[in-house]
């Protein structure tokens, strides 16, 4: 495809990406929980795409293809994922739903802090949340500036391709907010099924002759079709271990929470919980075949995380092409304009927050400054995950399986316990944090020669931090009686809080 | 929450059908070994994890819709906000 050819393309795309933050920025107001969450009137449909927006990224197109084509059909055990978070999203979500809504909290990290009656608890979830998702924003930056390389022959260069995404991203987030990030995840998550399955039809039928010969062609390759799949990746261990660790980091995740915390009613949340399994589905059935696709006809592709743009840029009209790439970049967009939102609410509310209050700040005047800082946060985080996209790991689905998802499920037993356990406490949900990422980190590095039989290094990591959680609770002073009671008595019906206390 | 002897009996039923269908997800299929392709155009492992996919969709939604044991929560909690200033909506 011609550099002139795209350039326009992404001009256009931008100018729509960017009038849609503008429009929501007329809608905006200058409070913090209109910025981050929209005011909470998440509906479903909206909803629906940009939980699946938020969650397929450059990782639909390049590594969930890649992981299809190289390790099989064991895959499929990430929407599996999807559907496992759905019970956890309607127990544990409407719990934080409300309790969000009541106390006006806007992320996970505040949550925390406010749970655990300490600051502690929200300042060291938030700079694991940190560590954990620049790198995964720079893998969208990074997706961004290959597609853009390989389809224009090197015309685009990767820089320009990773810059051109976190610029866009930057303006329209910071111009609308939730709004913004909302209204383009419905444009780019739509363009995401509707292109997938056309490019998956179409690659199928030019270069196969049609699924039956597809699958006769593949048929003969059974390690593809079998577990433990090429690589013998998909082990029991493996899947159990991914089943939990996904599970549990997507309901965990801050930019996820948000979305949960935005809900208009429970009747949206609990629509998420179905609709989730069903997006992603969708995406993999596309995935599976556009992988197979390139197993027929391009066995051996030394980069097979680049399978899909190097398969339609042979086989799709010029025009349908360009709508493809647009599709790619904007599934990239559309993960990025999450992150980098969801952690300058962070970074505003966990660390500059405390200084201003201890200022003597009104509430109103915080506020107002909170929101500018969310803003202001958003090109300085936008600028790591270049960062990140330009000296960081390779692969895509490295980033995801190795740092982002392990890191962020490490919070989870802080998080569950704070839901639901009024003994545990802030000491205890810090230890358990830190013990589990340090030993995660350890045995991912290699750095403890423990032999792990198969299972991911974070299993065994988190099994240690619900251990820690739950003795350190146990040995320091109960939390207060008031706090536990603005939080559980939510829960509670009146006979059954006096029977607590 | 009140926690009643009908609700329990569900709760428990809840926890084993997820903890079946889940051992059912990860159940390893024989390994390395032909599987056959449904209707010439789809792998039985694909096709029985979106049959599973589709179970499990059933199984929250049952959860969510039929038995819903945070429904009373959500009313309390939406007559308690609207008595004070804001609004939870059902």
């Amino acid at each position: 495809m011609s550099v002139t050819t795209m350039w326009i393309g992404l001009g256009v795309f931008a100018v729509l990406l960017v009038y849609l933050g503008y429009h929501a920025n007329r809608r905006t107001t200058k409070t913090m929980e209109d910025f981050v969450l929209g005011s909470r009137k998440l509906d479903k449909l909206p909803a629906f795409f940009t939980v699946t927006a938020t969650l397929f990224s450059a990782f639909s197109y390049f590594g969930i293809t890649g992981q299809f084509y190289t390790n099989g059909i064991g895959a499929w055990i990430q929407v599996a994922t999807t559907a496992a978070v759905g019970p956890i999203i309607y127990f544990a979500g409407t719990r934080i739903w409300l309790v969000a809504r009541r106390y006006r909290l806007t992320n996970v990290t505040e949550y925390l802090s406010d749970r655990y009656g300490s600051r502690s608890v929200g300042l060291v979830a938030g700079v694991i949340v940190l560590l954990a998702l620049v790198p995964y924003m720079g893998a969208q930056f990074r997706g961004s500036g290959l597609t853009l390389e390989a389809v224009t022959g090197g015309g685009i260069p990767y820089w320009a391709g990773a810059i051109f995404l976190a610029v866009i991203v930057t303006l329209y987030v910071m111009s609308g907010g939730f709004r913004s990030v909302v209204w383009t995840d419905v444009v780019q998550g739509a363009l995401m099924y509707v292109i997938l399955a056309v490019a998956m039809v179409i690659l199928v039928l030019s270069q196969t002759g049609g699924f039956s010969d597809l699958m006769d062609t593949v048929g003969h390759q059974s390690e593809l079709l079998s577990n433990p799949g090429g690589g013998g990746l998909f082990s029991l261990q493996y899947l159990i271990s991914v089943l939990i660790i996904f599970a549990a980091a997507h309901f965990t995740m801050p930019q996820l929470q948000q979305r949960w915390m935005a809900a208009r009613s429970h009747s949206t949340l609990k629509f998420i919980a179905i609709s989730l399994p069903i997006g992603t589905g969708i995406v993999y059935v596309c995935c599976f075949y556009i992988a197979m696709v390139g197993v027929a006809t391009r066995p051996d592709y030394p980069s097979p995380e680049a399978i899909y743009p190097a398969m339609i840029v042979d086989v799709l009209p010029q025009w349908l092409l360009l709508v493809a790439i647009l599709a790619i970049v904007a599934a990239t967009g559309s993960t990025a304009n999450s992150i980098v939102l969801t952690l300058g609410s962070i970074v505003a509310k966990e660390h500059v927050r405390p200084v201003l209050a201890r200022r003597g700040a009104s509430e109103q005047a915080l506020d107002r400054t909170l929101t500018i800082t969310t803003r202001t946060m958003l090109p300085i985080l936008v600028g790591g995950g270049l960062l990140v996209a330009f000296f960081g790991p390779e692969s895509i689905i490295g980033i995801i399986v190795s740092i982002t998802w392990p890191a962020v499920f490490l919070i989870f037993p802080a998080l569950l316990a704070g839901l639901y356990w009024r003994r545990a406490t802030a000491a205890g949900a810090v230890t358990s944090m830190i013990v589990a990422e340090a030993i995660f980190l350890e045995l991912d590095r290699g750095w403890l020669p423990l032999p792990l039989a198969g299972w991911h290094p974070a299993m065994p990591a988190a099994i240690v931090g619900v251990v820690v959680l739950m003795v350190v609770s146990l040995l320091t002073r109960p939390p207060q009686q008031e706090n536990l009671d603005r939080h559980f008595g939510l829960f509670e019906s009146p006979t059954t809080a006096e029977a607590a206390r | 929450m009140t926690v009643s002897r009908g609700s329990r009996a569900k709760a428990v039923l809840a926890v084993v059908l997820g903890v079946v269908l889940a051992a059912l997800m990860v159940y390893p299929w024989p390994q390395g070994e032909s599987e056959p392709i449904v209707l010439g155009i789809i792998p039985a492992p694909l096709l029985l994890w979106i049959i599973w996919t589709a179970l499990f969709i059933a199984y929250v939604g049952w959860i969510a819709y039929r038995w819903d044991p945070y429904a009373a929560v959500v009313r309390r909690a939406a007559t308690d906000t609207a008595a004070t200033a804001g609004e939870v909506e059902r």
